[in-house]
């Protein structure tokens, strides 16, 4: 029996760029930046500027879910439970297919809540653990989203959190993939939910290197590839898509956003939080996807990278994307862009990076953009510095052919581990 | 957003503010009627705090789960607000076997009249009142 193909027909998208996919839409077209100063973070002494925070206000305007349950289940899991609740309506998948156990739930998160934790916390350590709210190991657990989601639509098939820090919903999402296509689940809901607090700030803040020094202007606060780049600027949000196999999903006349063809991960073993400098993991985890998919780097169109604006992890991975698509012997000094290659960009300008939540969010745009005929630009970048290879960077929105080749998206995460999807137009 | 505020959540917020506007409950537990009404007013007040829905007739034979929809969690967390209204910690057992709103009512009435030291002198109406079958005193007051 011929391998079964896996395609997206609902998708659900919270960031800092706004709620649902028309205002995504919108918002990459224009090429918005949904970054802001953080005042809070500023009162309690941290030195980064700025956040990609989320409206919850407008997602929860939208649903069928009491006020009650999603306060009890936290920022985190709400997230989810919204983005969810929009791409399930939005695939026009029957609920009550949901129920049945071929339909799986796959997300990601980078942590479980922890402001829940830390609520918890505070009352042990001043001596009222009696007083630890009952919600607390429910919201602080790492499987809160696919836990919440799960019991919000009743779901019947497989349901578990995936987590490998930033790369988290790349893999659940290519998990989900893997599922579908071997015949052991009809249909997933896979993305991942990542919520912005000043705890993770202050996490991250704790790397020293990590956060963009940015202080004045929210364009310039993440300049994924740019020389001027400083630093990540840390986002909450939530990309959920309903995968279904393509089959089915033509046979009940659904809209299909697009194809998810291929799919690869693998680890390197060098630092925790520092790229391998060389890219080269990166590279075989790329090769692998387009593999996967069956197509050679001839065949990619975009690229959405990492990309989070970190001065090593964007060096990094612009010499595993020249290695890929064959554009790194260029000699040094020779500052012309490239005029072959795919278009590589990064959305983390526009939106941040929402950490586990990234890879949901960031092949939702890739779908897109391959439904809708355009590449979203990097509207801060100028120039990329001297050491890194000169790719085809993408630096405003581009109007283009629905159906003219493939697009990779690039997850990367601390412990060295790798996700890499390939998607296809509908 | 402060600190605090990050971590506090809505309806805990606004619980907070309940607590501080509303004196603690100064009649004693041996009043049997008053203090009865006094409990179930406030697990009135703490459902809607909750933003769960308060049917207008709250009875003491009203029932957690299949009549105002608490889940297991929502119980506890009701218990929580109580145990802080009331300044009481309520037996686990107890609550593990709440059925009806009688059964919280004389939950805390027992943890209050064993905190007064009145010398382990039921409180009123707590035998009978165990049982989610016992009828739960229709006719207390306030239950109507």
């Amino acid at each position: 029996m011929a391998e079964r193909r896996v395609v997206v027909t609902g998708i659900g998208l919270l960031t800092p760029l706004g709620w649902g996919v028309q205002s995504h839409l919108d918002a990459l077209r224009r090429g918005a930046v949904g970054l802001r100063a953080m005042d809070e973070w500023t009162r309690l002494g941290l030195r980064c500027r700025f956040g990609g925070a989320i409206d919850l206000a407008a997602a929860r305007a939208d649903t069928a879910i009491a006020p009650r349950r999603l306060e009890t289940m936290g920022t985190l899991a709400a997230q989810a439970v919204l983005a969810g609740e929009a791409a399930i309506a939005d695939s026009g998948v029957d609920p009550g297919l949901l129920r049945h156990e071929s339909t799986a739930l796959i997300l990601g998160a980078g942590v479980g809540s922890m402001p829940a934790i830390y609520e918890g916390a505070r009352l042990v350590f001043a001596g009222k653990a009696r007083r630890v709210r009952p919600f607390s190991i429910l919201q602080g657990m790492s499987s809160a989203p696919s836990a919440h989601v799960a019991q919000a639509f009743g779901i019947g098939g497989r349901s578990y959190t995936l987590a490998s820090a930033c790369a988290s919903s790349a893999h659940a999402i290519g998990h989900a993939f893997e599922l579908i296509r071997s015949g052991t689940a009809a249909r997933a809901l896979a993305g991942g939910s990542e919520e912005l607090n000043v705890i993770v700030a202050a996490s991250f803040e704790a790397l020293r290197t990590a956060l963009s020094s940015e202080q004045d202007e929210a364009t310039r606060a993440c300049l994924p590839f740019d020389a001027r780049r400083s630093g990540l600027v840390l986002a909450g949000g939530a990309g959920l898509l309903m995968l279904e196999e393509r089959r089915d999903a033509l046979e009940r006349g659904a809209r299909v956003y697009g194809e998810i063809v291929g799919f690869a991960a693998n680890s390197q073993a060098d630092d925790l939080v520092l790229p391998e400098a060389s890219g080269e993991a990166a590279a075989r985890c790329m090769r692998a996807a387009l593999a996967s998919a069956g197509v050679g780097p001839s065949a990619v169109r975009y690229v959405n990278a990492h990309g989070t604006g970190t001065v090593a992890g964007d060096l990094a991975e612009a010499r595993a994307l020249a290695e890929v698509f064959g554009l790194g012997d260029d000699p040094a000094g020779d500052r012309d862009e490239a005029a072959t290659g795919p278009w590589i960009g990064s959305t983390k300008g526009l939106t941040g990076h929402a950490l586990g939540a990234a890879g949901g969010i960031e092949t939702s745009f890739c779908l897109l953009m391959l439904r809708h005929g355009f590449l979203a630009g990097m509207p801060g970048f100028e120039r990329s510095e001297d050491e890194m290879p000169e790719l085809r960077w993408l630096r405003r929105t581009r109007e283009c052919e629905t159906d003219a080749g493939v697009h990779l998206s690039n997850s990367f995460g601390f412990g060295g581990t790798n996700a890499c999807l390939v998607l296809a137009g509908p | 957003m402060s600190g605090p505020a990050l971590v506090a959540t809505g309806w805990a917020a606004t619980r907070g503010v309940l607590l501080q506007a509303m004196a603690p409950p100064s009649e004693p537990a041996s009043a049997p009627g008053g203090a009865r009404e006094q409990v179930l007013d406030r697990i009135r007040s703490e459902l809607a705090a909750m933003q769960l829905e308060v049917p207008e007739t709250l009875r003491l034979d009203t029932r957690l789960a299949d009549d105002l929809s608490l889940t297991s969690l929502d119980a506890v967390d009701l218990v929580l607000a109580l145990e802080d209204a009331f300044e009481i910690e309520l037996e686990d057992d107890d609550v593990a076997s709440f059925e009806t709103v009688a059964d919280v009512v004389d939950a805390v009435l027992r943890q209050q009249a064993a905190a007064a030291g009145d010398g382990g002198e039921p409180a009123p109406g707590d035998a009978e009142n165990r049982s989610p079958d016992s009828g739960a005193e229709s006719s207390a007051p306030g239950s109507g």
